[in-house]
């Protein structure tokens, strides 16, 4: 009861976050100069029917008019507007990219988690061991190697000289149709639908994104693990455990990670959020038709409405993402109360 | 609902049963689709692409084989020689010279099914004219066509143009997919009170045409699929399904390429080219056009309002460099405001050649000895375009060495294109190709005083005076006579630069053949092959 009333309560904290956001992004595409019509528009048309097509999109209104009609649809009809550089409406085309970029990012982080934690464990265990540095000299790697060349380098030797993953062509090769949409998520489409070849394809389409995303993304992971857990183990509780003479294994998942994960969680929400909205990089090398690219076209464009929905969008998920840290950090210590 | 229903399920039996038999090709292009409406698409050359091969217009230009610099030999088209498309056979009327009769191809049908007439091809020119589309003002030139009610049905098969005054440039604009009718029924079935010609159904959806291909399916940022029309009236396409794969990274369109994953490809970089050359299974089609990068100068903000400074400038380019080191042989010196390969282009009119000293003379000339007293100038560029920001730093360098120093600004091509529309920005590098290829038509656009394309804000009454005079004129050697005195005018003002004229560089798979290009530089699938 508490819980639900707790999740009530932060739900309707995102009603100011977003309007927030939205105004901000709002007053920020409207101050500069670039508008989407000249582009749709053409060079040959004439100043006036230029001047009738943006009466039309209304942007023409006073900046604060345009707000409150966006807002107005937005809440009457859930219409979030046209696209101006894919004709579509912005709800269609955010349904479309988002499960393109969540899927690279669930499996980037995936991969990341999987990579990170024994990492930072055992580092934590060998503190300034050789295999500590190792391990910290993987991290700085991970975090200093720009994402864009650690993509084209992975693609240079397993694509073109190994040959073991499929090009850079996007979620599926070029003549494979989608499996019937469900999620949006290929793999898990094509594992309902019981198309394996889908799925075989949408997979290792997957594999060098998600290891060059995973490969940034685990950096900060391992060295909060590393720390956290080098805390832990140094604490009071850890000794008085080992006085007691517990075994190792109770030890140092029980009383020193259990302890640690409540920073590492954090970290990891933060990392999430951050390659939710930073995919661009990865989505461009591969080209992935995720929200990442999207968002860059448009602002390159000037695409107002496509430019709110996506904000709109990344900001919602941002939000859920902290409120879902915020319920399992409360599951995992008993000390926090929601 | 239920025919999209039925379709969809021949569809799916088609795509399981004899798909091996079936000849795909695999495009790699670098954006998607941001209208569908013919005749309003203007942005994307993807979205140019899927107009040009769905719709179809009444005529258009003869398919011609050139001879290239190089020596080989390529199709392109030549649009001093009009031909039926969707109209078999057009010619002036004998009786009145400022009419054009249209004689309509029989038995052609909409992918819909709705016959093509005389019917469809008025509705289409009113929805161009009532919804004010870009036709409008390409046949407007000159107040040439100003209204639908100027095409005029004859019988069911027959239509008439009757124009201010009977020329060609008119009817060279009408081959520009902008002016194709689209179908009745689409029109019908999705008017509204407020929007009565669809327009917003057009944006979003691809009606049907006439032509040889119809679209398959569109996953915005992934890929556009195009299907051959079988009952296409010059026979079924040789090509089944072109898949358009949207690549917007240039350097993953090359990798595409180099590995087979991809049959086609063109924005590719030109430092690209050469080793793209190296890999035989690989074909480069590198054709002379009529573009050029420009170095803009407005015309109306100093210090470029002083003639003399753009003189200056037009001497202190060094033009070859730019040819060899950012285009890498790519590209042709250009030759004047007419470039060549359109008619009536002069050369001998424009007397520029790289001299640093003769530029250094010029600029004291003007007021500003070694530059000296200069205003602060911005060299404005689109963000994105690799050959025109090293023509950049090539021009920023050249002008420093006769004193003239320039900050180079990058803009978002949005930020861009609303400041060039205003007049705002000082000086800037754009590109610009007439897709008519005719003197007139770039001049109108380029150098006239009332164009809305004019950047530079070149005004010159003379020069508008034989822009207005000859732009309707069937003398063509009177027509010609005064195109060459234009731009000698237009050269001792010298209200632009030409730094460079990109060759068209098109990237194919060996087995890929029947490619051929057009003005417009939209590849139309339906002359292609692919040997397996």
């Amino acid at each position: 009861m508490r819980v639900i009333r707790y999740v009530l309560r932060r739900t309707a904290l995102l009603i100011p976050v977003l309007l927030g956001t939205l105004f901000i992004a709002f007053f920020l595409t409207r101050i500069l100069p670039g508008n989407p019509i000249d582009r749709v528009a053409g060079p040959y048309i004439s100043q006036e029917k230029r001047e009738a097509m943006k009466h039309e999109a209304r942007l023409d209104l006073p900046f604060y008019q345009q707000f409150a009609l966006y807002l107005s649809d937005l809440l009457t009809r859930g219409d979030m507007g046209t696209s101006y550089t894919t004709a579509q409406p912005v709800t269609k085309d955010l349904i479309q990219r988002f499960p393109a970029t969540f899927e690279l990012v669930a499996y980037g982080m995936g991969l990341a988690v999987l990579l990170a934690l024994p990492l930072g464990v055992i580092s934590a265990l060998n503190k300034d061991s050789p295999i500590d540095h190792a391990g910290r000299v993987i991290a700085v790697v991970g975090v200093s190697v720009p994402v864009f060349w650690l993509g084209l380098v992975l693609l240079y030797v397993f694509f073109l000289k190994l040959g073991w993953v499929p090009p850079p062509i996007g979620r599926l090769p070029p003549t494979m149709s989608p499996p019937p949409h469900v999620t949006g998520l290929y793999t898990l489409d094509a594992l309902l639908a019981g198309q394996w070849e889908t799925f075989r394809a949408a997979l290792s389409a997957l594999i060098l994104p998600s290891v060059t995303l995973a490969v940034t993304a685990m950096a900060p992971l391992a060295r909060m693990t590393r720390s956290a857990m080098v805390e832990a183990l140094a604490s009071e509780y850890v000794r008085a455990a080992r006085a007691l003479g517990l075994p190792r294994r109770v030890l140092l998942w029980d009383y020193a990670f259990r302890n640690a994960l409540v920073p590492i969680l954090t970290i990891f929400a933060g990392v999430f959020g951050y390659a939710l909205g930073g995919v661009v990089l990865v989505e461009f090398v591969f080209s992935w038709p995720g929200l990442g690219q999207y968002t860059l076209n448009a602002i390159l464009a000037s695409d107002f409405p496509a430019i709110q929905g996506a904000i709109l969008l990344v900001t919602t998920v941002y939000v859920v993402i902290y409120l879902l840290l915020d319920l399992a950090v409360a599951t995992i210590d008993p000390r926090v109360e929601v | 609902m239920m025919r999209r229903l039925l379709w969809l399920l021949v569809l799916g039996a088609l795509a399981l049963g004899p798909a091996a038999a079936q000849k795909t090709l695999v495009v790699a292009v670098e954006g998607g689709i941001d209208t569908f409406d013919p005749a309003f698409s203007v942005g994307s050359t993807p979205t140019q692409t899927v107009s040009a091969n769905v719709f179809e217009t009444l005529i258009r230009p003869k398919i011609v084989t050139r001879t290239a610099p190089d020596g080989t030999t390529y199709q392109t088209v030549d649009m001093e020689k009009l031909v039926g498309q969707l109209a078999l056979v057009w010619a002036f009327d004998e009786n009145d010279p400022n009419t054009v009769i249209f004689h309509l191809r029989r038995g052609v049908r909409y992918h819909s099914g709705t016959p093509f007439n005389a019917d469809a091809v008025i509705l289409g020119m009113r929805r161009i004219f009532e919804t004010k589309s870009i036709t409008t003002f390409l046949v407007g030139m000159g107040g040439a066509v100003t209204s639908a009610d100027q095409f005029k049905k004859i019988d069911d098969y027959t239509v008439a143009l009757t124009m201010k005054q009977g020329n060609t440039l008119t009817l060279k604009n009408l081959t520009i997919y902008n002016a194709a009718p689209v179908d009745p029924a689409d029109i019908k079935a999705h008017a509204t009170e407020k929007d009565p010609w669809a327009l917003d159904w057009f944006k979003k959806n691809l009606g049907s045409g006439t032509g040889p291909y119809l679209l398959e399916s569109y996953v915005p940022g992934d890929r556009i699929v195009l299907r051959a029309n079988p009952d296409y009236y010059l026979g079924p396409p040789k090509i089944q399904r072109v898949v358009m794969k949207i690549v917007p990274d240039p350097a993953q369109r090359v990798l595409l390429l180099r590995t087979g994953a991809v049959d086609m490809a063109n924005q590719v970089p030109v430092r690209e080219l050469d080793g793209l050359k190296r890999i035989p299974f690989l074909k480069i089609l590198s054709l002379p056009t009529t573009n050029q990068d420009r170095l803009m100068m407005n015309n109306a903000i100093a210090p470029f309002d002083n003639k003399l400074v753009r003189k200056a400038v037009a001497y202190a380019i060094p033009y070859e460099l730019i040819i060899k080191q950012v285009y890498r042989g790519y590209a042709r010196v250009p030759v004047g405001p007419i470039e060549d390969g359109m008619p009536t282009s002069d050369p001998s009119a424009w007397p520029y050649r790289y001299d640093p000293e003769k530029a250094k003379a010029l600029l004291a000339q003007a007021g500003y000895p070694g530059g000296k007293g200069l205003p602060p100038i911005k060299l404005s560029i689109r963000i994105g375009n690799e050959e025109q920001e090293r023509e950049a730093v090539i021009v920023q360098d050249a002008l420093s060495k006769i004193g003239m120093k320039v900050a180079i600004e990058k803009l978002p091509f949005a930020t861009f294109n609303e400041l060039q529309q205003g007049g705002k920005l000082q000086l800037f590098i754009d590109d610009w190709i007439s897709w008519v290829n005719d003197p007139y038509y770039h001049m109108f656009w380029n150098f006239h005083s009332k164009s809305p394309t004019n950047y530079v804000r070149y005004k010159n009454a003379e020069v508008d005076a034989i822009i207005d005079t000859y732009m309707l004129s069937r003398d063509e050697a009177a027509r010609a006579e005064a195109s060459r005195k234009a731009q000698r005018i237009i050269a001792d003002d010298a209200p632009q630069v030409y730094l460079a004229s990109p060759n068209f560089n098109v990237v194919l798979n060996k087995k890929v053949t029947g490619y051929i290009y057009f003005n417009d530089t939209l590849t139309r699938f339906f002359y292609m092959d692919k040997t397996p």
